[in-house]
Parts: C-alpha cells; sequence; structure tokens
C-alpha cells in the first residue's frame, strides 16, 4: 500500500514535520519497505515553458506543444491530460529517462502518430497531491529548465507500507492515521461529513439469505449525478497512491476505500430489479464480472453474489459485474456498503483465481459498524459534493446479526508479568484509550473497539500497549527464570568432529542445494525407498529431495574446474532423504569428493590422489568417530565406476557409507580428465562412539616384537581376507598387522602378487620371548599356504 | 627379523654405548661386518620385489649410512675431539603444503550463534525438514484459512508433506516431548524452504536458526536481553539493538529487531540504506495457541521466541552482497573466510 504523507496528515491535528510523521509508522507496526522524499525524486523534473501549442490530430481536446526545457532546447511534447496548458505557462516537464516516485519511467514516444520527447506533470502523476488546479504554472521566465524542487518547496512523500495480515483496520488512511496519532499525541481528524438529507423515499429493499456469509449489508439511492472527471484534489490523490482515475462516481467509492479501508461499491440503479438479494450463485447461473472473466454457480458452497431479484450483478465483495456498474450515462446510483466474512471471502478468491482490492480487504477482515458506517456516509456526501447527487433515500440497512464487542481483563500486572517491566494501571489504561479501547476504572473490563478484528486475545492487548509507550521502554534484564545447562546432541558432537578432521585435512565446506532434478535418480545413491518429489516445484531442476550429497559434489567439482581450480578437497555435512513407507526418511551423511594433486605446493614430485586416499580419509573419519572396524564390501552403484565402488559396513554388518570412483564420462562432459573419488558417510549410524567417555586401558609394559613378513599369492586373493586370516592365526599376542608393500610383475608369476605386512606382537604380562613369536608366524604361513596357497618369503 | 628402524635404533645405542676403540670395532662387526645383522637384510634384498627393493634397499642404505657416520663420530669424540656438521638446506624452498581447509561462512555463523546460546542455557537439537503441516503452520496459530499462510510459499511433497517454510516449526514438537516440564531453553537450526524465485537477496532454500523459552517468568525483557547478548557476540560488544513491533501468527507481542550497522557504526552506508540499522530477525511473546499445541498452560507458562536467517547474518557479517555466492562454493569465495 502506498500512502502520501500529505493525504494522511488531512486526518491529523496539529500538523507535525515530515521526519516525525515518517518515525511513527514504524512504531506503529508497520512494514515500510520504502520512502521516497518527494523533494529528491522530483529533483529530474524541471521547469519548461510552453512555446506553442497545435490541436493534436484525430483527437478532442488534445494539444502538441512546443517546449522550453532549457534555454534554446525545444521538445515536441504531447499533452495527454484534460488539463488546459496555455503558451507562456511554465510546468514540470520530465524528459526521457526521468523516473517517477510513482514508478512511471518516461519514454520518447509516438501518439496518434506525433513524436512525444517527454511529458508535462500532473501533480498526482508526481505523487503529490494537488493543491490547486493539479498542475502547477509558472509565470517566471527565470525558472526556465530549473528543477521543479528549487520551483517550489516541496515537503511530501510517497510511503510504500506492508500492512501484516494481523491490521486490516491500517488498509486505510484513517486506521494509520489513529495509530499515529497515539503514538505521537495528536488528534485524528475525521472527515466531516455533513449527512445528505433523506430527500427523496426512494430505496431498494435488501434480503441476506446467506447470513454466515454476509453480516451486515447496506446500500441508499442517490440520484441526480452527473458523471464526469473528478476534481484535481481527488484525481490526484487517487494518482499519487497509483489508483487509475476513472470518474467521479467510481473515484469516490476508490478514494472512500483508500481512506477508510472499506470497499464499497456502486451500482446504476436502474440496472437494480426490484430488491437486493445477498445469496449464493444457484447452479446454471453465470456473470461475468469487470474483468471479463465468468463466474458460475456450481455446487452448494457456490460463491457469494448480490443480485436483484433475477439474477447476479456482483461477485460478493470481490467484483462487480460488467453490466451492473457506473456508466457514462448512469444519473442514479446504489451505493453499497457491507460486511463479508473473510473466509467465505477468501475461499471464492482462491477457488475462482479473481482478487481486487476490495476482495484484499475483506478476506482479511473489516469493521462491520464504525467504519462501515462513516465510509458510507463520507461517500454519500461525496456524490453530493463532487457528483452533484440531488436527493438522497434512506438507507437500507439489513444486519441480523449486529456484532458484540470483545472484552478483555487487563489489569497491569499482567502487562508488567509479559513485559518484563513495571506498568502502572494509569499507563496500561492511557494507552489502550489512545487506541480506541474503552476501559473500566479497574482495567478488568476493556471493550475492543470493532475495526479490531486482530484482537482475538488478551495478549494483543499487551502488544497494544508496548506499542503505545514504545518499545524502546523494553529494557533488557536477564531471567529470573530457574537457569538451565545448555548442550548438544551426539549427532551434533559427530558433525563437529567429522568437520574439524576434514577441514584440518584440507578440504573446503560447501553448502550444497538440497533440491535437485528429476532425472538421475539412482546415482550415487544408497538408501532405498522412493524418492521425496514436490508436488509444486519452482522449477525442474528444483523437483526432488536430494537422495545423496555426491550430486552437488561432483557438480561444484565441474564448476571449479571451469574456473581452473582442479585439486579438489570438497565436503559437506547435511541430510539426505528417502520415502521407505509412507513416512519420509531424512539421514545425515557426510559427503567427500577427493582428486588431482594430493598437495597443493609441490615443487619435487606431484602425486596424484587415488582410491586410497579417499579410503584413507574414511578410515580417519571412521576412527576420529570411534566406530567399530569397517568393512569394504566391492558393490555396483550408479555413477561410480565399475568395480571401483565399495560399501561400508561396521559391525553386524550395518551399512554406515558408500565410496568410489566418479565415473570418468560424467566428469569428462565436465571437462575433468583426471580420476575423482568421492563418498558418502551416513552420520547417523555412526553417532554412538563420538558420545562414549572411553575408559583408559594400562598402557603396555613390555616390550613389543616386530616381524615383517612378505607371501606371494594369487592376484584374486584380497588384502581382507589374507590379513583376517592372518588374525585368525596369530593368537591373542597380535597387536596390530598392517600392509607394508603389494607388488606385482617381475620376478613373481604374472597371476600373482607378493604382499608384505608389517605385524607387532605383544604380551600384557611378559616380554615375549623370540620363540613365542616364532610360533605364532609360523601358524600364519601355514595358515595361509593352507587358505589361499600362499609362498611366504623373508623369514 | 627384526624391523629395519628398529635395528637402527639398537644399532646406534650399541655405538654411542662402546667406550673403547675396540668395542666400537666389535659394533661395527655386528652389524655392517661379512655376516652383520644389516648386511644380512643386504642380501634379503635380492628376493624382493623391484618396487620394494628399491624402497626397502634405501631403508637399509640410509640405516647403514647413519650407523656409519654415528661410528666415526664416535671415534672422533673417543679420540678426543668432535666437530659440527650438516648438509646444506635451502630452507627458502616453499613447504610441500595443502591449502588449508575451511569451513563454510554459513557453517561458521550457525555455530557462532549456536555456541552462544548454548552458553545461555539452550539445549540444540535437529528436527525434520519434511514437516507435517500440523507442525508447521497449524500449531504455530496459522490455520489453513489464514491470511499469513500467504507470506509463505510453500513447497509440498508428493506426500502429506510440506517442506518447513520456517525452523519455529520445531515448537510443539519439543514443548511436547518435555511433558510439560519446564523451563524449556531450546534451539535449532537447519534449511527452510520457501517457493521464492532466485535474485540476489533470494534463494528458495535458507537456514534459519530458532529459539525459544519459556517457562513460569520468561519475559520480553529477557528476550530483549538474551537478543542483546547474542548480537554483542556475533557483532561485537559495541553492537545496539533496536526492537520494532511486526507480525507473525505465533508471537504476541511480536518484535522485528535491528541491529546497529555493522560496518558503519551507525553514520550511513550503503548496507545499511544510510538507516544505521540493519534487520536481523523477528521475536516476540508466544502465542497462547502455540503454548496450548505444545500441552503448555497459557495461563501458568510465557515464552519468548525467535528466529534468525543464517544466510542474511552470514552476509551481513562478511559484507556478501549476493546470496548466489553462499550455494555457489566457487573455491575463490570459499578461501576467504
Ligand atoms: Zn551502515
Amino acid at each position: 500500500m502506498i500512502v502520501n504523507t500529505e493525504w494522511l496528515l488531512d486526518y491529523l491535528t496539529p500538523r507535525v514535520p515530515l521526519t516525525e510523521l515518517l518515525a511513527a509508522l514504524p512504531r506503529v507496526g508497520l512494514d515500510v519497505e520504502a520512502t521516497h522524499h518527494l523533494s529528491g525524486t522530483l529533483a529530474a523534473v524541471r521547469v519548461g515553458f510552453v512555446r506553442a501549442k497545435r490541436p493534436l490530430e484525430g483527437t478532442e481536446g488534445r494539444y502538441v506543444c512546443d517546449m522550453e526545457v532549457a534555454r534554446g532546447d525545444l521538445r515536441q511534447i504531447v499533452c495527454a491530460s484534460a488539463h488546459p496548458v496555455e503558451v507562456g505557462w511554465g510546468v514540470p516537464v520530465a524528459l526521457p529517462g526521468t523516473e517517477l516516485p510513482t514508478g512511471t519511467v518516461i519514454h520518447e514516444e509516438t501518439m496518434h502518430g506525433v513524436l512525444s520527447q517527454g511529458m508535462i506533470c500532473l501533480d498526482g502523476e508526481m505523487g503529490m497531491v494537488a493543491k490547486g488546479t493539479g498542475l502547477q504554472v509558472f509565470h517566471d521566465e527565470a525558472l526556465l529548465g530549473r528543477s521543479l524542487t528549487e520551483a517550489i518547496a516541496i515537503d511530501e512523500a510517497l510511503v510504500h507500507v506492508k500492512v501484516y495480515p494481523n491490521r486490516p483496520d491500517c488498509l486505510g488512511l484513517i486506521g494509520i492515521a489513529r495509530e499515529a496519532a497515539a503514538m505521537l499525541g495528536l488528534q485524528l481528524v475525521l472527515p466531516t461529513a455533513p449527512l445528505p438529507p433523506d430527500s427523496s423515499a426512494a430505496a431498494v429493499p435488501v434480503e441476506i439469505l446467506a447470513p454466515s456469509l454476509c453480516t451486515r449489508y447496506t446500500c441508499q439511492v442517490l440520484q441526480g449525478v452527473r458523471v464526469a472527471p473528478s476534481p484535481a484534489w481527488l484525481a490526484s490523490r487517487l494518482m499519487a497512491v497509483g489508483s487509475r482515475p476513472i470518474n467521479n462516481v467510481v473515484d469516490i467509492t476508490n478514494f472512500t476505500m483508500h481512506e477508510w479501508g472499506q470497499p464499497l461499491h456502486a451500482f446504476d440503479l436502474h440496472r437494480v430489479r426490484e430488491k437486493i438479494v445477498v445469496r449464493r450463485f444457484a447452479a446454471g447461473e453465470s456473470l461475468r464480472l469487470l474483468d471479463g472473466r465468468t463466474v458460475e454457480g456450481v455446487g452448494d458452497d457456490a460463491p457469494l453474489a448480490i443480485a436483484d431479484a433475477h439474477a447476479p450483478m456482483a461477485l460478493a465483495g470481490i467484483m462487480g459485474g460488467e453490466t451492473s456498474g457506473i456508466a457514462e450515462s448512469t444519473t442514479d446510483v446504489l451505493l453499497e456498503a457491507a460486511h463479508f466474512e473473510p473466509t467465505g471471502i477468501r475461499m471464492s478468491s482462491r477457488r475462482l483465481g479473481v482478487s481486487s482490492d476490495s476482495c484484499y480487504r475483506f478476506e482479511r477482515g473489516m469493521d462491520p459498524n464504525e467504519t462501515l458506517n462513516g465510509a458510507r456516509y463520507r461517500a454519500a456526501a461525496l456524490l453530493f459534493s463532487v457528483a452533484g447527487a440531488k436527493s438522497a433515500g434512506p438507507v437500507a440497512d439489513a444486519y441480523p446479526t449486529p456484532a458484540k464487542p470483545k472484552v478483555f481483563a487487563m489489569p497491569a500486572e499482567r502487562v508488567s508479568r509479559c513485559l518484563g517491566i513495571t506498568v502502572q494501571p494509569e499507563q496500561v489504561a492511557s494507552c489502550l484509550t489512545k487506541l480506541g479501547y474503552r476501559c473500566s476504572e479497574d482495567l478488568q473490563r476493556v471493550e475492543v473497539p470493532s475495526r479490531r478484528v486482530d484482537v482475538d486475545d488478551a495478549v494483543v492487548l499487551i502488544e497494544d500497549v508496548a506499542r503505545v509507550l514504545g518499545y524502546d521502554a523494553i529494557t533488557p534484564s536477564p531471567s529470573s527464570e530457574t537457569p538451565t545447562a545448555g548442550g548438544s546432541t551426539a549427532l551434533d558432537q559427530a558433525r563437529s568432529i567429522g568437520r574439524r578432521l576434514l577441514v584440518g585435512g584440507g578440504f573446503l565446506e560447501l553448502r550444497g542445494v538440497p533440491l535437485e532434478a528429476l532425472e538421475g535418480e539412482a546415482l550415487y545413491s544408497q538408501i532405498t525407498g522412493a524418492s521425496v518429489t514436490l508436488a509444486n516445484p519452482l522449477n525442474a531442476d528444483l523437483a526432488r529431495v536430494r537422495r545423496s550429497l555426491v550430486p552437488f559434489l561432483v557438480k561444484t567439482a565441474v564448476y571449479n574446474a571451469s574456473r581452473r581450480s582442479m585439486n579438489f578437497r570438497y565436503f559437506e555435512i547435511d541430510k539426505i532423504f528417502s520415502r521407505p513407507a509412507a513416512e519420509p526418511e531424512e539421514h545425515w551423511a557426510v559427503g567427500i569428493l577427493l582428486g588431482g594433486a594430493l598437495n597443493d605446493a609441490d615443487w619435487s614430485t606431484r602425486s596424484e590422489t587415488d582410491f586410497f586416499d579417499l579410503k584413507g580419509v574414511v578410515e580417519s573419519l571412521l576412527e576420529a568417530l570411534r566406530a567399530p572396524r569397517a568393512s569394504f564390501i566391492p558393490v555396483t552403484i550408479e555413477g561410480y565406476a565399475p568395480g571401483t565402488a565399495a560399501r561400508i559396513t561396521v559391525g553386524n554388518g550395518e551399512t554406515v557409507g558408500v565410496l568410489g570412483q566418479i565415473a570418468p564420462e560424467t566428469l569428462a562432459a565436465g571437462r575433468i580428465q583426471q580420476p575423482v573419488f568421492a563418498g558418502e558417510l551416513f552420520l547417523g549410524r555412526l553417532t554412538e562412539g563420538s558420545r562414549a567417555t572411553p575408559a583408559f586401558a594400562a598402557l603396555p609394559r613390555y616390550p613389543a616384537v616386530f616381524r615383517d613378513l612378505s607371501f606371494v599369492v594369487d592376484r584374486a586373493v584380497a588384502y581382507a581376507a589374507m590379513e583376517d586370516a592372518i588374525r585368525r592365526a596369530a593368537g591373542p599376542q597380535l597387536e596390530s598387522v598392517d600392509c607394508m608393500d603389494v607388488f606385482a610383475g617381475k620376478g613373481i608369476a604374472p597371476d600373482r602378487r607378493s604382499v608384505a605386512v608389517s605385524m607387532v606382537f605383544r604380551a600384557p604380562d611378559r616380554t615375549l620371548a623370540s620363540e613365542d613369536v616364532n610360533t605364532a608366524v609360523d601358524g600364519i604361513a601355514a595358515q595361509l599356504a593352507r587358505e589361499f596357497g600362499a609362498e611366504v618369503r623373508g623369514r | 627379523m627384526q624391523s629395519i628402524p628398529e635395528l637402527l635404533e639398537r644399532a646406534l645405542a650399541h655405538v654411542l654405548a662402546s667406550d673403547s676403540l675396540a668395542a666400537l670395532e666389535q659394533a661395527r662387526v655386528q652389524y655392517l661386518g661379512k655376516s652383520g645383522e644389516l648386511t644380512a637384510r643386504m642380501k634379503m634384498l635380492a628376493s624382493l620385489a623391484p618396487e620394494i627393493k628399491k624402497q626397502f634397499g634405501q631403508a637399509v642404505n640410509t640405516a647403514k649410512g647413519r650407523i656409519e657416520e654415528a661410528i666415526e663420530q664416535r671415534k672422533a669424540a673417543l679420540q678426543a675431539g668432535a666437530r659440527p656438521s650438516g648438509p646444506s638446506l635451502d630452507i627458502t624452498l616453499p613447504g610441500r603444503r595443502r591449502l588449508a581447509g575451511r569451513v563454510h561462512p554459513m557453517t561458521a555463523t550457525a555455530e557462532a550463534m549456536k555456541q552462544i546460546l548454548i552458553g545461555l542455557g539452550f539445549s540444540y537439537d535437529d528436527y525434520p525438514d519434511i514437516e507435517t503441516e500440523y507442525y508447521n503452520f497449524d500449531s504455530l496459530n496459522t490455520p489453513a484459512w489464514h491470511p499469513a499462510r500467504d507470506l509463505h510459499d510453500t513447497f509440498y511433497t508428493d506426500g502429506e508433506h510440506v517442506m518447513r517454510t520456517h525452523t519455529t516449526a520445531y515448537q510443539a514438537r519439543v514443548m511436547q516431548a518435555s511433558g510439560g516440564q519446564v523451563p524449556i531453553r531450546a534451539i535449532t537450526t537447519g534449511r527452510c524452504y520457501r517457493k521464492d524465485d532466485i535474485d540476489a537477496s533470494h534463494f528458495p532454500i535458507f537456514q534459519q536458526l530458532d529459539a525459544f523459552a519459556v517457562g513460569h517468568n520468561i519475559t520480553m525483557s529477557d528476550l530483549r536481553w538474551t537478543l542483546t547478548e547474542l548480537a554483542k557476540g556475533l557483532f561485537g560488544p559495541d553492537t545496539k539493538l533496536r526492537f520494532r513491533p511486526s507480525y507473525f501468527p505465533f508471537t504476541t507481542p511480536s518484535a522485528e529487531v535491528d541491529v546497529s550497522c555493522v560496518v558503519c557504526r551507525q553514520k550511513g552506508c550503503a548496507l545499511c540504506s544510510r538507516t544505521g540499522w540493519l534487520e536481523v530477525l523477528g521475536s516476540g511473546m508466544m502465542r497462547p495457541e502455540v503454548l496450548r499445541a505444545g500441552g503448555l498452560d497459557p495461563e501458568r507458562h510465557q515464552g519468548f521466541a525467535f528466529g534468525i536467517g543464517v544466510d542474511r547474518v552470514t552476509m551481513l557479517r562478511h559484507q556478501i552482497n549476493d546470496i548466489r555466492h553462499l550455494y555457489q562454493n566457487e573455491e575463490a569465495f570459499l578461501r576467504q573466510f
């Protein structure tokens, strides 16, 4: 909503400086999105003088002017408005490229075959409230080419405010003015609307057949109007806030809506047959709306219509029908001021996809009492003073169940207890009274004005007191509530451990996008169950909730490769999703991607990363998380190169992750030639260890014995199987076994390889004798010979 | 067979312990003699694969060199006299290194806030991204017909769920889990999803951090104190706070909170649009409906809540001008933090 401050000041006394008024708006609770000070934005508009004018061919009463916009600079400008201009006048001119405060940008354009090189600006077009005829006219030639802001003093602003859905009472200037008056200690000035006398008996009776949708319906016959353009004061106000003037009758209803917030509707009386009936559309009925769309009555919950004795004339509260509205020829008007239930309006608007300023207000909740009355009186009075109405009939008013005022108790202690500061009863009463509440002496009965549809609980009164006191009155103080020890979860600790380890290892943490395109559902993914997809995605690239962190890691590698960063060390810690049954499941995961040179700076040798670098990172991570010993089982997973992928299991075979080499063809498409490795650990299944508080184990007191062994075995024998056999055969004194070398080639049969291991033996209670270890080593050699046909060397 | 390093260690100790030239010669023979221990290792080389042979051979040679060197030094020492020596090293060559790893600035920002709040007595936990409409809206006093639902353009999943539009969805879950025990001080952070078009300040996915405290005596003044501590911890001890009335369906009174501009210290700059203030979070006192949804009694219990956009705070902390940088993960960006 756009607020012109000059218009707002119509309702406040005494007049306050602009800065003070602007400062009050946030205190009210309005979200001020932008403030355009006209004194600044209109500096680009200059004073130009009309040097010649001639009629614009093909139009009536329009002119083409030769405008001198700076000494010797003549432009041809079509005067598009109905306002007269005369040769010799100085007027505000906006040249092409100028942006007016209302958002209009001026361009050179051709109108009726004539090039127009700028625009002569009416006050309203510049966002200003007109004080005279609606066009600033200057006769002092010294002003030629000068900025408008030098020619006149402008102390006016256009404020773009967002009114939150709880405060529909601020969808009219009077509502905002009332709040501002309370904040600034000013008086609210309501427009003096002299009641038009009931000078005729003409009336249209009203029936409400759907009282659950229409709380109140009033209408009045006003006769003898002359439809014409609105006067400058009215038209400029509408233009300033971005509403296009149409004719005086329609403009009056619009103006009154901006002023009071209450939407009104004007019917051409001669289109209304016999009576007004407020009812739902009947089956088979249809109505063409002002915007050309057609509403049809279907089903029990058809939308609400304003009908006459025969047919619907308007979609209630939302939009008028095409034929029942005000036309040039209209002389007699039926003025509607009604109150509709928000939910009904909202549902109709949603279902039909039709909206309007009126609908926007009704669906948030209007005041069926004071505001409705005020708006109707005001509009009727304006129809007399502006549109020449000659007589008004009696008001037909159907209000089956008048709204009862809501009442709450709001003792000062309650306010103090919530805000945490001491507020006196007099302060509570004073603040609430300023906002129109009626308070009993003891504050046990506080009556809510009916326009405040948001007050559904006493806590709103506390907020109102706080707003009027000013939120600055709420000073900070530490809690008197029982303290609590803060803390975090095992999962959170596991994330921190993982992040620290990886960052320490030179990895960059990424922040991925958890939504992705539908294709590639199985890529890199190891989780089971269907995907979770969005029913209403923003676009096709963001349609599925991701099943793996790896696709984004790969995407980032490709992106950075295009920027010549080729040493990839990336990780991300986030959730992955699937729906194995009815309920979606979320798993925390660590995704890791590795590729390129092992070191970023290396002047001696350059070593490329391989599978075992990534596997080493994964193993370190498992170790840091105190996971049980992991097994790596070959698997095939889409996206990983065949023969490179492994499933990681721990304990009783539970899968905790996957890793492998990214399929080279994926990378080649992204112009990456080098091998890239990636993996994903399911963090949620690895949190136990990070929570555990390890118990101390006695340090070894006796020396260890070290033995290296080298086996020659068939290539098909997996190292893990050999290590298993060694552990089984060695007995309890084997403390550790590590692979120190693997070799195949010269001196070894082609289908065999040599695997060298180094072992550490130790006993907790004595120094091991050489013979003990020899026995163990013999046992190992025998075991491996038996199981794998291994030959032992180096003993 | 003993490993090379072990053998070397034993040999060096032996050499050092030799207190005569004769004893030293005996030591030499034991390790480097024709049938010395190290010599035996060298004989083993022949049977090894070329690759490991090279490595193993190097180890043996190094060991041999060090034993010989030690013997020479010991000999010199025994002959009364030692002199320092060492190979020449160009210490100005760059180290063999990896660039340091980095935490994403959003994680760092969220962690900083989390640690401050844990210090103030809040407990951290995680909650679902894929939420029910009940927790995301209804439990937060935003029933289906409520105009406030228009404030959030919601993603619906193919099932009966929504992608949470705010982390605030956890409130009723936490209260329900507490079984009516107060005080509760809870925080969470995570992804939120809104159907926003992408531009410099909007992304359909963003991160929020949410906190609430509920008890018998939790007041708006506590809220202000907590937020003041948080802002000081995050932006520096001189940071000032401003509360403005606002609207959230799940709090009343509601307050939008601004902090004094982190760049210009309220002198006015582009970041704060020359206002001196930066909008950082929404807060307020929890609505009775929300407390009831959590199984608490609004007559006896009251609490505050606030929610912070982690993306926005990260951008303010580091003066990042485009939200898309946060999700693009360009290395040149990530290495700045
Ligand atoms: Zn600033």
